[in-house]
């Protein structure tokens, strides 16, 4: 029976992007270099899963099941020396210059072995993203500078982006809702700066980060139109971790609560002036939305290939349990919503390289600059002082909001609540299915595919309920209603 | 008269017990099992009258019907879905004893039913299995029977003393032999460590040319199907009942937090959305309830069925429950994803709902 079961994914490196999904093998006869790099993240993520996440996933789970503190160091130092906590720069720059498209892949095949392992390497270009909203060109090689050096040392430099609050969850995420919300983090305007007093939960990362970008309302009577981004160095006095939630699944990736206690944030730190939060907000979820559908994508990948793993090895009495009619009926159906729910997260992507922020590492002028100018030079002390020049920032940032308007931002939410719809319902939908399969002897926890159930719920809840996202589909699609 | 009339007094008592002694302990065993504290809880069980629920009173027991039984799983289910399960399994060996009669049979009832308080009793049942790599067989030696072979996952497995053991013989035959916890050659593998019904232990056991002299037959040889298929009717019928009442817990949870929850300007019980997904729990445990007493009440032919529907909705009130948490849902501490992950085992406990589907139909084609 094993000659019968096709290798790929969890069971073999080879790459397969073009012939799953032949619209990429049209581009690529275009683009080359687009699509290259996007053969390449699957390659990289792939062998990654395979040889590091895989091997170890398990005991990891049972280690942050008896503490939910515990990290792995050492799988995040393979990450960090593969540079997939930089993905997202420009190659040109110290990173790997994975595009939107090269992202979403590597995504999916990082979380088909571990999604709360992929939150630690990949979420921490959370960090960068929120840098390409404000499109100050000064925050933004900044950072740059501050991810690529880290990655190079070999240390740690995570990123948190904090929106939930102990009373509000859509209500952070959604205009209609925010104007009634009743915020429990605030900020207080005083000398040189300003004051954050208040609670943030459930923040991935948010236990390690080192940074955290938070939406926090000035007037707590009128958050809407008061709510501001603010960056928050986590060795501000005054900030601290509280607990670090135990949940039900994706262990490996810390949960956590920060409490802010009179913290003092300078002036330059406020990212988005009051009124502007939400807008910051929107933007980043019009892109990371698409990318938890990807996540979750894998994870029902990881699952049914684990499944296909055990049922063609399960003996029942003189058969093997994928010889059984219903157990084929079952793997088909599920394929077939994976290969659906794929070439939308791909499709989504590349919109997001072609018309959304992402392309800007796409332009012409960035791409010549990027080109004909050494990376010691794009990362050194001159460039960081050119890029804060006002009259830069304020160039860069004409050509980005035009670029990126208010519709654009929205179309994305929409279309990436579609793809997180999608695929989060896939993940939970075939995880489930997978166990039903494999029967209670499979559901061990030694298979895997149990774990594979308990992280795909979350997928369902986080970056915006798919409650949320189906209004924001709504919404956006067909008219708000008066 | 109505069910819940006639039995309103002892589903009471076990409602407080529950709520008072598991309730307490659940989310604490759901992390860490702890056997002893579990035989301390079995115990006090036994002081209501829980554990001998269905042994005779000539022996011991209450003498309850197989549907007072299922109300008192629904209800401990209710607290906590992997006690309930130990309960179920216990259960259902009892009723292969009663109901097979006999000298032996009943001296067990009586041994179960007066328990020592230091070392209460605790029974399982394994049924036969195509999945087993070293199929349970009964072999002759020398004029000895000897019991060999390796069950795949039995629950209560390493808590039980007293094994109902049915084995698939020659012609599809079926015997059923009960073998004591303590007799040389058997023993317990390493546990499943499966997502849910946590507090119960499931393993794979052991019977290494286990002498059957020192155990017994609980049937002839052969002649155990009618037994047997009743048996695992009545842990179908169990099952429904027990996913019944953890889902019931579930949609309360949704409820009351639904009730508390303050989002888009009102508490998120006035969003028609969740009024829908809190309707729709509602509209599953309402069928699930009729269709899990149905089966002690004459439909017994389709347990399965009615276990395939029943935890396949307590899965979907389940999930849905949490989604209506939110992120709280997905912690630990407030109970409502370990709902989700006992749900799931119960879904695949006894045998594949889809199996079990396929078979209903099969079944009158033989």
């Amino acid at each position: 029976m094993d000659h019968l079961v096709a290798k790929y994914g969890l069971s073999s490196d080879a790459p397969d992007l073009v012939t799953t999904v032949p619209a990429l093998g049209k581009l690529k006869k275009i683009r080359p270099s687009y699509i290259k790099r996007a053969e390449s993240a699957q390659v990289t993520g792939r062998r990654f899963a395979r040889k590091e996440i895989l091997p170890r996933v398990l005991e990891i789970d049972k280690k942050c099941t008896r503490d939910p503190r515990y990290f792995d160091w050492n799988l995040w130092r393979k990450a960090n020396d593969e540079k997939l906590t930089v993905a997202l720069i420009p190659q040109e720059m110290g990173g790997l210059g994975y595009t939107a498209l090269g992202a979403t892949i590597l995504c999916e095949e990082m979380t088909s072995a571990c999604m709360g392992i992929t939150a630690n390497i990949l979420f921490n270009n959370f960090g960068l993203l929120s840098a390409l909203v404000e499109f100050r060109t000064g925050i933004v090689l900044r950072i740059i500078k501050d991810m690529v050096e880290a990655q190079r040392r070999g240390e740690p430099l995570f990123w948190a982006w904090a929106i939930t609050e102990p009373s509000a969850g859509t209500d952070v995420e959604d205009e209609r809702a925010m104007a009634t919300m009743r915020p429990s983090t605030y900020a207080e305007k005083i000398n040189g700066g300003y004051k954050i007093n208040g609670t943030k939960c459930f923040i991935t990362n948010g236990s390690l980060a080192h940074y955290v970008i938070a939406t926090i309302p000035l007037d707590r009577s009128n958050p809407l139109e008061s709510m501001a981004t603010f960056l928050v160095p986590t060795s501000s006095e005054g900030f601290s971790v509280g607990k670090v939630e135990r949940k039900c699944g994706q262990k490996a990736s810390q949960t956590a609560e920060l409490i802010f206690e009179d913290v003092y944030i300078p002036e330059e730190n406020l990212w988005e002036p009051p009124g502007r939060g939400l807008r910051h907000t929107r933007e980043i979820l019009s892109t990371t939305r698409g990318f938890i559908g990807a996540s979750a994508l894998g994870v029902a990948r990881g699952a049914l290939e684990r499944c296909i793993g055990f049922a063609s090895q399960k003996k029942i009495g003189n058969h093997f349990l994928i010889d059984e009619d219903w157990v084929q009926y079952a793997i088909a159906d599920m394929i077939k919503d994976i290969k659906t729910v794929r070439a939308a997260c791909y499709n989504f992507a590349i919109s997001v390289d072609t018309y959304h922020v992402m392309g800007l590492f796409e332009s012409l002028p960035v791409k010549t600059v990027l080109k004909m100018v050494p990376e010691r030079v794009l990362l050194s002390e001159f460039v960081q002082i050119l890029g804060g020049l006002s009259l830069v920032e304020s160039l860069a940032g004409k050509i980005k909001n035009k670029m990126v308007s208010d519709e654009t931002v929205e179309h994305f939410v929409k279309e990436g609540s579609a793809v997180k719809v999608a695929g989060t319902d896939l993940a939970m939908d075939v995880s489930s299915r997978v166990l039903d399969i494999v029967g209670l002897e499979g559901m061990s926890h030694r298979y895997g595919m149990e774990k594979c159930f308990r992280d795909a719920k979350v997928t369902q809840i986080y970056e915006g309920s798919n409650q949320a996202c189906r209004l924001d589909i709504f919404h956006q699609e067909i008219g708000s209603p008066q | 008269m109505d069910v819940h009339e006639k039995y309103r007094e002892i589903i009471d008592v076990c409602r407080k017990f529950a709520a008072k002694e598991i309730g307490a302990a659940a989310l604490a065993y759901d992390l860490e099992p702890d056997s002893h504290g579990l035989k301390e809880l079995w115990t006090k069980s036994c002081e209501v009258g829980i554990s001998g629920l269905l042994i005779p009173g000539k022996f011991g027991g209450s003498g309850q019907s197989a549907l007072c039984s299922a109300l008192v799983l629904n209800v401990l289910a209710s607290e906590c879905a992997g006690m309930a399960a130990l309960f179920a399994e216990h259960f259902v060996a009892c009723h292969t004893l009663i109901r097979a009669g006999g000298k032996e049979s009943e001296r067990c009832l009586a041994a179960i039913a007066n328990f020592a308080i230091d070392e209460p009793t605790i029974a399982t049942v394994v049924f036969p299995s195509d999945e087993e790599e070293e199929p349970v067989r009964i072999v002759e030696r020398e004029g000895k029977l000897f019991l060999s072979g390796r069950t795949t996952l039995t629950g209560n497995a390493s808590l039980a003393q007293y094994y109902s053991v049915f084995v698939k013989e020659r012609d599809n035959k079926i015997t059923c032999i009960l073998i004591k916890g303590e007799t040389p050659g058997v023993s317990v593998g390493e546990e499943a460590n499966l997502p849910g019904l946590k507090v119960n232990s499931f393993a794979p056991v052991t019977f290494k040319e286990v002498g059957i002299g020192e155990s017994f037959l609980v049937t002839e040889r052969g002649s155990g199907r009618e037994l047997m298929e009743s048996a695992q009717n009545l842990f179908f019928g169990f099952v429904a009942a027990i996913a019944m009442g953890t889902a019931q817990r579930a949609y309360e949870k949704a409820a009351s937090y639904a009730r508390e929850r303050y989002q888009f300007g009102t508490t998120i019980i006035n969003h028609p959305e969740i009024q829908r997904m809190l309707g729709t729990m509602r509209m599953k445990l309402g069928v699930g309830r009729v269709a899990y007493m149905d089966v002690f009440n004459g439909g017994e032919r389709d347990a399965g069925l009615t276990k395939a529907y029943c935890t396949e909705a307590a899965l979907e009130i389940a999930v849905d429950a949490i989604q209506i948490h939110g992120g709280y849902g997905y912690m630990h501490e407030y109970g409502v994803e370990k709902i989700m992950r006992d749900c799931k085992v119960l879904q695949l406990l006894g045998e594949r709902n889809s199996s079990l589907i396929i078979e209903s139909i099969a079944r009158e084609l033989r």
